[in-house]
């Protein structure tokens, strides 16, 4: 019985950590990943590093999207690993839960600061290819049991690893990212908020546009904007700067502002920080501006796209009765594209053009009020 | 029991696989649309699936120079289908070259991440890199062209910190940056002289414009073009000032098959063009060429009022360009067509055969001008395809069919577009190595 005590406490303890520290992060991973059963994708795949954990890694992630399934996933990868350690260690005819708590607690400690699964998944691989070949290779000695003084030794370093997992800066600083682009994403302006705080915007700047962006939605940038560290105008937008995080806060921006051949722009901007030049907040995304202008050919293709996937078939489904109930656009014979306004690098000069087409948006008045309050 | 079992289970199998077929006097809707092509002998496999998805089987017969198949279609379930009239597939006897180069890439708009130039063999499906962006850094590879389709002779420009153009002759490779030499331009567009003792580029400064509402969401225009030419065996660059004005937009260099003339588009430069970027139309002009010289005064090919050209082509007696209604970017215009002019009689048509609602852009002739590899966005109006039709040697082109794919489906999951499609006679991979080694020097 006493060998089940500390799998069972990682597990718990993995799980909780994770849950309250880490549900935003595994919520962007999802956004930000990308698995496709196409062979372009499987070649993709096939011709990087690490590509069976990289493969596994994004089929797990397409599932992060769902309740808990990533916090399960993740503490059953740290507990796993445990075990996998235990086996070799035990093959000698030692019980070492102590180091092996502490040693799957520093992988646990290097898992949660990735950006995916996949250095998880790669670990449990590799332990367990270890524990496989020790099965083989050495006779099993057996071992005596730990006594209660070890096993409380090995609660406390998963109890250890959990403190610092659950304080680790960076840790709470990708948290705090993934709240700001999920939340921004779903135009949920109070959750950006509760993230994007006038302390985390002073030390994050690039979080800073984020955090206007949500008063702007919520109506209140010109009355609220001092709050934050503002200084220019140039505090409000991200031109100029060349990150996903930037392109991605434009990608938001002109979504709100009711421009979809912007957003659309910015969100292949965006795509290509990502190793698949795509992902799947992209191809959604990709479908809903289409959609929006109109364009029901790319809506069906990044549909059947997204249908080779394995969690998409409700978003599919949806769009499909969009366009059976919508009308797609005509194109006309001419092209009057020489007619149309043009997106600048001046962010002010894009609101008035934005005015001038046509597209009048409370977002964009309450932003332009904001950009008067600096002359 | 058992032998009644048995019976059961047969009568069953044969309940499922009895499909009553009435006949139709239609031909099947299938994608890719297959139904009247000519395809060279040897082609990879045609495979289509029908278009509303529903199951079918196919029965081939050959007769002369013709394929004929026929499709019986059926729901899922049902126990009726239709046996659609046979189409045929006419096999020509004009060989056409084995491989295909192209670049692939995203439709996006000013980024990258992933890019190559790649070649697919027309026989099978394989699919192989010539070079990738792995080689210098995820920078961009561009405009790669071959001499004369010779696999072992081409060049191609590779963008970024280091970069240059990158000319690759046999097993050696070299990396150049062009605005090194001579009158200091960088080359974009090249052109190979049928000699192979040349290449022409236009020196092309190039700006995009995004539009915020409209069909079009991006305008490619240039500020400035020039023409500029290459001596390959001295290295040394020379630019005819007359090619080299701002006040004159000069681009898309297309040699004659003796090499005795250079074509050329050229349009008007402009103050503030990305404003007048409608009012920018290029025509097709021409100049004399010989022993490294431009002889004789530039003419006019071709022009239009309210139309621009692109891709000046010549096999034989025809040329064979883009027409948009204005710039010099025709892939993303939807009204881009393919034209042929008739050098000798001046005569030009919209090849309507080929041609459809949505973009036609750039194209190449096969090394026996009797096929044309073309892009096309007629799929879904994004993702440029590759379509291949025949040319009957006296102004006629047969139906395109779009580049055959293991899957049908293949050409929908893709989710880069194909760029600058080249017949070459060979393979031209396994250079990757070599030409990443420039980089690193």
């Amino acid at each position: 019985m006493k060998k089940f005590i500390i799998p069972i406490l990682i597990f718990i303890v993995t799980f909780i950590v994770t849950f309250v520290c880490q549900r935003y992060t595994f919520a962007n991973q999802e956004a930000l990943g990308l698995f496709l059963w196409t062979p372009d994708y499987l070649r993709e795949t096939f011709d990087g590093s690490w590509p069976v954990s990289s493969l596994i890694s994004a089929f797990l992630v397409q599932y992060y999207r769902l309740n808990f399934f990533a916090e399960v996933a993740t503490a059953a990868m740290i507990t796993l690993i445990f075990l996998n350690l235990r086996t070799v260690v035990s093959r000698f005819g030692v019980r070492m839960d102590m180091v092996c708590a502490f040693a799957s607690g520093l992988a646990w400690y290097f898992i949660a600061r990735a950006e995916s699964p996949r250095l998880g998944v790669i670990i449990v691989i590799l332990t367990a290819l270890c524990a496989l070949i020790s099965v083989i290779v050495a006779k099993k000695r057996r071992a005596k049991d730990e006594g209660w003084a070890m096993i409380a030794a090995a609660a406390l370093s998963v109890a250890m690893w959990a403190v610092v997992i659950g304080t680790n800066d960076k840790i709470k600083t990708n948290e705090a990212w993934a709240q700001v682009e999920i939340a921004s994403t779903a135009h949920n302006w109070d959750s950006v908020l509760d993230a994007a705080t006038p302390i985390m915007t002073a030390k994050e700047n690039l979080m800073l546009p984020y955090a206007l962006l949500a008063l702007n939605g919520k109506g209140q940038l010109s009355a609220r904007m001092n709050e934050y560290p503002v200084h220019s105008p140039a505090d409000l937008d991200t031109e100029g700067l060349n990150s996903r995080r930037a392109y991605q806060f434009s990608n938001v921006l002109y979504e709100c502002l009711g421009c979809p051949n912007e957003a659309m722009h910015q969100a292949f901007q965006t795509a290509c920080f990502l190793p698949h030049t795509s992902s799947f907040r992209t191809l959604r995304q990709l479908v809903i501006y289409n959609y929006t202008i109109g364009d029901y050919g790319l809506v069906r293709k990044y549909c059947e796209i997204l249908s080779h996937s394995t969690n998409h078939k409700s978003f599919i489904r949806k769009y499909e009765k969009l366009m059976a109930e919508g009308e797609p656009r005509d194109i006309p014979e001419e092209n009057l594209s020489y007619e149309a306004g043009l997106i600048t690098h001046n962010p002010q000069f894009n609101i008035v053009t934005l005015r001038n087409a046509g597209m009048e948006t409370d977002i964009a008045l309450d932003r332009f009020r904001a950009y008067l309050m600096f002359e | 029991m058992k032998n009644l079992g048995l019976v059961a289970a047969l009568l069953f199998l044969a309940g499922c696989s009895r499909i009553d077929f009435v006949s139709s006097d239609e031909y099947p809707a299938i994608f890719p649309d297959y139904v009247g092509i000519t395809v060279p002998e040897g082609i990879s496999g045609l495979n289509f699936r029908m278009s509303d998805g529903r199951k079918f089987k196919i029965s081939k017969e050959k007769k002369d120079d013709t394929v004929w198949i026929e499709v019986c279609a059926w729901k899922k379930g049902d126990k009726n289908g239709i046996r659609y009239k046979a189409f045929p597939i006419y096999i020509s006897k004009d060989a056409i070259d084995p491989y295909v180069a192209y670049r692939l890439i995203e439709p996006g708009y000013e980024s990258w991440n992933g890019m190559g130039i790649w070649q697919r063999e027309l026989a099978s499906f394989d699919e192989k890199a010539i070079v990738t962006n792995s080689v210098n850094d995820k920078g961009c590879v561009n405009c790669h062209t071959f001499n004369d389709k010779n696999p072992d002779q081409f060049l191609f420009h590779a963008r970024g910190a280091g970069g240059g153009t990158v000319f690759v002759d046999g097993e050696n490779a070299r990396l150049i940056n062009l605005a090194d030499i001579g009158p200091g331009k960088q080359g974009t567009y090249p052109a190979w002289h049928p000699s192979g003792h040349y290449v022409a580029f236009s020196s092309n400064t190039t700006n995009q414009c995004f539009t915020i509402n409209g069909t079009q969401p991006i305008e490619v225009y240039d500020t400035s073009s020039d023409l500029i030419i290459m001596n390959l065996e001295t290295g040394e660059i020379a630019a005819d000032p007359r090619f080299c004005t701002e006040e004159s937009l000069e681009t898309f260099p297309g040699w004659s098959e003796d090499g005795k003339t250079l074509y050329y588009c050229a349009a008007e430069n402009k103050e503030n063009i990305q404003t007048k970027r409608g009012e920018v139309h290029y025509r097709i002009m021409s100049i004399g060429f010989d022993e490294g010289c431009f002889i004789g005064e530039p003419e006019v090919v071709w022009e239009e009022e309210n139309a621009s050209a692109s891709f000046p082509r010549v096999k034989g007696k025809y040329l064979l360009f883009t027409k948009s209604d204005f710039g010099t970017f025709p892939i993303w215009h939807r009204e881009a067509d393919l034209c042929l002019l008739n050098l000798e009689t001046g005569e030009v048509r919209e090849v309507d055969e080929i041609n459809s609602p949505d973009t036609e852009s750039y194209h190449s002739w096969s090394s026996n001008g009797r096929w044309i590899v073309f892009s096309s966005r007629r799929l879904d109006g994004r993702y440029t395809r590759l379509y291949i039709s025949h040319f009957d040697g006296i102004g006629n082109f047969s139906k395109p069919f779009l580049l055959p794919q293991k899957s049908p489906d293949f050409n929908t999951l893709r989710l880069k577009s194909y760029n600058i499609p080249e017949f070459i006679s060979g393979d031209a991979s396994g250079r990757q190595d070599r030409i990443k080694t420039l980089f690193k020097q």
